[in-house]
């Protein structure tokens, strides 16, 4: 502190009257004079320090806002900075000190801002508003409104110099839950959200390089609480203070625009699920629909077939042209044999035509039709096959469905091998639970015929129109077995 | 015009002077004797054997007897479809199916350029298959490869 007072008369070693003179009217003046210098008292008169209650000593390079009263400290740091930048030049303050007691002072100062061993620093003038009654000071209303501007406006601004906030308004300060003094003398990137500091040094590098005069970016800044995400966007200009690099610059807050994004993406991921959930429902029920349909055609087409082949089966072209082919051959070499070949044949077409709209026969009209069947086949094969009918004449007038036992005995001949060497063995009798059995001995030929079935099938529906009935069939190791219901209630009743 | 029709006929004729090997394999045995009839009625120099009625039997008999110049076979033999039989032996000789059902299995034989005759087997149609194998030089005639049966088996099932 004799330091800087040394200092200040170092500058003038040659000590003149006018000097002592001014000296001397600082000291003696009634208004309080001091200087400050990066916030720091470096001079003060004996008045202000008489007003304070602290020695010049104290003072000296005491923080200039240790003696600001609270309340007042954030205005007056925030005008402090505004001087310091140039923005504004000089002012009349009404303010409030803390003397070294503890107790208030309510003061006016006035602040010239000079320049002083080549820093800028302060000289304040200082008036005791409470024991001297002094003529009103008129303001520097340009100033005011100055300030009064920086602090009303609702967008936050900032000023940063050498990395860190100078100058901060309310909207500033609020958006991130700081006070005025907390802020200042904060860094920017501390503001900065951690993950987004990447962003935020490449920017930083840029204006530092002076590549870049002005930007505005989005960012997102992190709240006093330390977890509070604000999104915003900051928009700042290279500016000059003290000939340091400063930036200036404004931050305005988009919570609710990306709020409001969120929403719509939201909506919009909403709305492509419900369009995928349609889009699989409609899928599923097509699918469904389809196969449905599948299944309803199969349907369609298993009733066609089953007529048609009850009707194929009537009528077999297959059978009739065989026959034919025997006859031909037999006309010449055997004529007699023909005769009788002939008579046969005609008895079996008799039948199958004067019989295929009947549901049922007698069992012995159908065994007339059979043994004339059989006589063909045994002409045909000669000795390859051999039909053996075993049934008594109790039963014969039970009733059949019409031409089972020859499309019985037609799918054995179709499936089986037979040879005079090991012919082809049928027998035809019924059991003891009034079934009709066709049994013959299994000797597969070499390439199977792919069985379609059809054959059995026809049987079987032709059965299950007549109460229900069932015929069942079994192949053994040995044998094919079919057994066919007999339907002898009918007897008495007719 | 008579006279140049009996001149053709007369040539015609002159051409049919090779005697033909001809085997029927039919299961039916007066179906076999009768095309037998029919073949010899024709040409009585040629040579017919019958009396193969199961592939087991055609198997065995190609494989004692040289390949004859025609083969005249059924379909259904006693034991399983006459195809099988060119599963166990090669033979270089063209071959007439008889059926006796106009059904899928004909036009697929069309389709394979496979001669087949329908039964009850009309005179004519021998006429016609005669004179035409009759003319066929031997070098003509190539392997039966029973590839060329099996796509008509699993059509026809």
């Amino acid at each position: 502190m004799q330091k800087d007072e040394i200092s200040i008369s170092s500058q003038n070693p040659e000590l003149s009257g006018d000097n002592i003179l001014f000296q001397r009217i600082v000291e003696e003046s009634p208004y309080g004079m001091l200087v400050t210098q990066n916030r720091k008292f470096i001079f003060a008169n004996k008045t202000f320090c008489n007003m304070m209650m602290y020695t010049t000593e104290e003072l000296i390079g005491m923080p200039a806002f240790d003696v600001v009263a609270p309340s007042q400290k954030d205005q007056m740091f925030a005008m402090h900075t505004l001087r310091m930048a140039g923005i504004i030049k000089t002012q009349f303050i009404r303010t409030t000190l803390i003397r070294k007691d503890g107790s208030d002072l309510d003061v006016e100062i006035r602040v010239c801002p000079f320049e002083f061993e080549g820093l800028t620093a302060s000289i304040v003038f200082v008036t005791d508003l409470t024991e001297k009654n002094l003529p009103q000071i008129t303001k520097s209303e340009s100033d005011d409104r100055y300030y009064h501007l920086f602090q009303s406006l609702l967008d936050a601004l900032f000023l940063i110099c050498e990395d860190k906030f100078i100058l901060v308004n309310e909207p500033m300060v609020n958006l991130l839950g700081y006070s005025v003094a907390e802020m200042v003398g904060k860094t920017f990137h501390s503001i900065i959200a951690p993950e987004n500091l990447n962003n935020y040094s490449e920017r930083y590098a840029q204006y530092k390089e002076g590549a870049v005069k002005s930007m505005s970016y989005e960012t997102t800044l992190l709240h006093k609480d330390g977890n509070t995400r604000i999104p915003v966007i900051i928009s700042s200009n290279l500016t000059e203070i003290d000939g340091k690099k400063a930036l200036v610059g404004t931050v305005k807050d988009i919570s609710d625009r990306v709020k409001a994004e969120k929403e719509i993406r939201d909506s919009h991921n909403r709305l492509e699920e419900l369009n995928h959930h349609l889009e699989e429902i409609i899928e599923k029920r097509t699918l469904e629909l389809t196969e449905a349909n599948t299944q309803l055609l199969r349907v369609q087409k298993e009733n066609l077939q089953s007529q048609f082949d009850v009707l194929k089966q009537q009528v077999n072209p297959h059978f009739l042209f065989n026959s034919l082919n025997v006859l031909t051959s037999l006309i010449r070499l055997e004529p007699e044999l023909a005769e009788k070949f002939t008579e046969h044949l005609s008895k079996v077409y008799r039948y199958v035509l004067e019989n295929k709209d009947n549901e049922l026969v007698k069992l012995s009209t159908e065994l007339d039709f059979l043994h004339a069947y059989i006589f063909l086949l045994n002409i045909r094969f000669m000795d390859k096959i051999k039909v053996n009918i075993n049934i008594s004449e109790d039963n014969e007038s039970c009733l059949v469905i019409p031409l089972a036992l020859q499309l019985l005995i037609e799918n054995a001949i179709k499936h089986n091998a037979m040879s005079k060497k090991s012919p082809l063995v049928i027998d035809i009798f019924i059991d003891k639970n009034s079934f009709l059995n066709v049994v013959n001995n299994l000797q597969e030929r070499g390439t199977q015929m792919v069985s379609t079935g059809v054959g059995l099938k026809n049987i079987m529906n032709r059965y299950r129109l007549l109460n229900n009935l069932s015929p069942e069939f079994e192949k053994t190791n040995e044998q094919f077995i079919a057994r066919i219901p007999l339907i002898c209630d009918h007897v008495d009743n007719s | 015009m008579m006279v140049l029709k009996t001149y053709v006929l007369k040539n015609n004729h002159s051409n049919i002077t090779h005697k033909m090997n001809i085997v029927i394999i039919e299961d039916e045995a007066y179906a076999a004797r009768r095309l037998q009839n029919m073949i010899l009625e024709l040409d009585p120099a040629d040579k017919v054997t019958i009396g193969l009625e199961s592939v087991t039997d055609s198997v065995k008999w190609f494989r004692n007897n040289p390949a004859p110049d025609l083969i005249f076979m059924d379909l259904h033999l006693e034991d399983d479809l006459s195809f099988a039989i060119f599963d166990h032996v090669t033979i270089a000789c063209p071959i007439v199916i008889t059926t006796a059902s106009d059904d899928l299995s004909t036009k697929a034989f069309t389709l394979k350029q496979i001669d087949y005759l329908l039964k009850p087997i009309i005179q004519a149609d021998i006429v016609s298959i005669l004179e035409k194998y009759k003319k066929l030089p031997v070098s003509a005639r190539s392997s039966i490869n029973a590839s060329i049966f099996a796509d008509i088996i699993n059509k026809n099932n």
